[in-house]
């Protein structure tokens, strides 16, 4: 199945609102009634299928969590974290994560011996850095925990999410195709987004 | 019959605005490369929109590049690189460009009749290059045709209704729109092109009201209201007509998915902004308020 927020056109760090509201608007726009008396009624109630699923999809994600974020700015990937683990360890570090308690949780992680680490570990490892905006040590280890479990979609969700960001920020300014996303972009680009989260009240770089 | 689906430029971020203008040159690039320099004089607004509505149907992926050109030598501007979908449209315009103009050296009177009788020989040639070696555009040759002979039959009949020759202009488009695809894409495609078609055909008719009145030509509206305050008074009446057109169209392009928020936003414009407000400008200009004709306005886009 489709990445459920892509279908919806929210970001996975959406606050309910924002999901609950995309899905509102999808569901206006492929609603049977506007296609009642269309030969395309068919292909809309595809779509509309599509949307709900993928609405029922999030909603689950985020209930297992038994947290869910009110508001945007203090949303950031809270749902990569949210599922609930089958080992008790990692239930805990996540319930830290979603607690923005990173410190403990790094400090769990890093006391699990090398052998032992699994795709989980290196996914929830991934969380810590990207809660701390470092998107360098996040994207590897999203990778490394990719290709230890590659059907696993949380973490395949988690790693297409961070790529697709990163490229984000060159793609609507650039329409020349030329020239690619410099240092310079990114250090804009992470301020940029620092200040629209402290705008909503989160924090994406604490430092500053 | 053309000219009307344009953005509304000032709505328009500067970038989809220059996505609009590179489709625009790009598809003229297109049709200089395929059927000739001398159709690139043909090209039209309403086919940049037909083309990009092709590149999303299609999923066409599209890049752009900074060019120079004849027509603008000073400045490069950018340009929607050459795709196969962009030659296809170039061809397709080709072919509609020649059979609007035999249309006219039948049914036009006067120097238009002249003009297109002047025109045909190299309108042909151009279309015989376009159909060269694509086997998909010979049937939609046949069937620009076949809508165009029906229209013009209904236009010899002087049939008082406008919904019957807006049906043969939007079959018309379905073709251009949706040749070339299968299955779901297919009734989307036509869905559209059939709406669309039907808009331009209204459009143009309350647009040529007046003047038609004067020459005593077709105009399915100058023979269901001979008198003008009867149009007038169902004006309001069409404005809604045409509103449904756009509301049919408009649900043939929400099942498509964009790849590009600019793409979407440049269509969507036309669609929800540009087109509306040259329904207000036409009905204006027939009730006498506003221009004289709607596309006889200088270009506000190649100034």
């Amino acid at each position: 199945m489709n990445d459920p927020y892509k279908v919806l056109g929210v970001s996975p760090d959406a606050s309910d609102d924002e999901v609950k509201k995309a899905y509102r608007a999808l569901a206006r726009k492929y609603h049977p009634d506007k296609y009642r008396d269309s030969d395309l009624a068919d292909l809309a109630s595809e779509k509309m299928k599509e949307v709900n699923a993928a609405y029922e999809e999030i909603q689950k994600m985020r209930a297992n969590g038994g947290s869910s974020s009110s508001s945007s700015g203090q949303g950031g990937y809270q749902y990569r974290t949210s599922n609930t683990s089958s080992n008790p360890t990692y239930a805990e570090v996540r319930r830290l994560i979603n607690a923005n308690n990173v410190d403990e949780a790094e400090k769990i992680l890093l006391g699990v011996v090398e052998g032992d680490r699994n795709g989980e570990w290196h996914f929830l490892y991934g969380c810590v850095h990207l809660r701390r905006g470092h998107y360098v040590d996040a994207q590897r280890c999203f990778d490394i925990a990719c290709s230890i479990e590659p059907y696993n979609n949380e973490y395949r969700a988690a790693q297409n999410e961070l790529r697709r960001r990163a490229g984000g920020y060159g793609n609507g300014y650039n329409t020349s195709g030329g020239g690619g996303c410099s240092g310079c972009d990114v250090c804009s680009g992470l301020m940029c987004a620092d200040c629209c989260c402290e705008c909503m009240g989160g924090d994406l770089i604490s430092c500053c | 019959m053309f000219g009307y689906v344009r953005t509304h430029t000032p709505e328009l971020r500067v970038r989809e605005y220059e996505a609009y203008r590179a489709t625009y040159c790009g598809l003229c690039r297109a049709m200089g490369k395929c059927t000739g320099q001398c159709s690139r004089m043909t090209l039209n607004y309403d086919f940049a929109f037909l083309a990009l509505v092709r590149l999303a149907l299609t999923e066409t992926p599209f890049s752009f590049e900074q060019k120079r050109c004849l027509a603008h030598p000073l400045k490069r501007r950018s340009v929607m690189v050459y795709n196969g979908e962009l030659a296809l449209c170039a061809r397709a315009s080709a072919v509609l460009a020649y059979h609007k103009t035999l249309d006219d050296v039948h049914d036009e009177r006067g120097t238009k009749r002249l003009v297109a009788r002047a025109v045909r020989p190299w309108l042909s040639h151009m279309r015989r290059r376009a159909l060269r070696g694509q086997t998909e555009l010979i049937e939609t040759d046949g069937a620009v045709a076949a809508s165009l002979a029906r229209l013009g039959e209904i236009e010899r009949d002087r049939l008082p209704s406008a919904d019957k020759p807006a049906d043969a202009f939007g079959d018309l488009l379905a073709e251009i729109v949706s040749f070339g695809l299968t299955d779901g894409r297919r009734r989307i495609a036509e869905q559209l092109g059939r709406h669309i078609g039907r808009w331009i055909y209204l459009v143009d008719a309350i647009d040529d009201y007046t003047e038609d009145v004067k020459r005593g030509r077709y105009n399915p509206f100058a023979l269901m209201y001979p008198d003008k305050k009867d149009f007038m008074e169902a004006s309001e009446g069409l404005a809604a007509a045409l509103k449904n057109e756009l509301m049919g169209a408009e649900r043939a392009l929400d099942l498509l998915d964009f790849e590009s928020e600019t793409h979407k936003n440049v269509i969507y414009n036309i669609l929800y902004l540009g087109m509306p407000q040259t329904v207000e400008r036409v009905l204006a200009s027939a009730s006498g308020r506003g221009e004289e004709s709607v596309r006889k306005e200088s270009d506000t886009i190649y100034e």
